[in-house]
């Protein structure tokens, strides 16, 4: 299993917004169910757009929903 | 399992089922007579058959995929799953064809005086048939690993 470098806080999200279910969400973002499995488990990188559409559905902004590491950013 | 993985798995076992079914007849119809492939007609209408029935699956396969349902079929993660197995099977193609280049090479070496249009279309057309399977193999392995 490939794991990004990208952490997220999706789960914790969908658990606060009334234990939104991953189906709920991907029909909302308008992908399927195992692409928002794979980002939360940290195994796909979205593109921008789909994060975006993640952090409108929470009402968040996107670096509020994703992470990257300090020392990554760094280095490139 | 999402519907994009099950269409994986159908196209993936059937184009294994396509090689191996031309691996085998192949293996039947190289044989040499006066450094010659015998059998011509032979390897000519195996190759006809095989690409027409890969022909068939991937277009079955695609209808398939492109149907409409109600839920997002196909997204962002989908394609781009798809567009690493294509260059695995590029990969893949091009490294059996170079292979089939230095085989028929060496059949000349063996004694064959001459290569035959027919025996290099059967080479070319397993290459394809193999790096297809190698496309969906790699489609499918990326679908489970995530």
């Amino acid at each position: 299993m490939v794991k990004t470098k990208l952490s997220n806080t999706i789960r914790t999200e969908r658990f606060m917004a009334d234990e939104m279910t991953q189906a709920d969400l991907a029909k909302r973002v308008g992908v399927t169910r195992q692409t928002i499995l794979a980002i939360e488990a940290g195994r796909y990188s979205p593109s921008l757009e789909v994060a975006f559409k993640i952090a409108r559905v929470f009402g968040k902004r996107v670096d509020d929903i994703f992470e990257y590491p300090e020392d990554q950013t760094a280095q490139t | 399992m999402p519907k994009q993985e099950k269409i994986a798995w159908i196209l993936g076992i059937g184009s294994l089922l396509i090689a191996s079914h031309m691996a085998m007849e192949l293996s039947g119809l190289l044989h040499l007579k006066d450094g010659l492939v015998a059998s011509q007609g032979g390897l000519l209408r195996l190759c006809l058959k095989v690409t027409l029935a890969g022909i068939f699956f991937e277009l079955v396969g695609d209808y398939i995929r492109r149907r409409p349902t109600d839920e997002v079929d196909m997204d962002e993660r989908d394609q781009d799953i798809h567009a690493k197995a294509d260059r695995f099977g590029l990969w893949v193609f091009a490294a059996l064809v170079m292979s089939s280049i230095f085989t028929l090479t060496g059949w000349q070496i063996a004694g064959v005086t001459a290569v035959e249009i027919p025996a290099m279309a059967a080479c070319l057309i397993l290459a394809m048939v193999a790096a297809n399977v190698g496309r969906h193999v790699a489609e499918i392995y990326h679908y489970r690993i995530g």
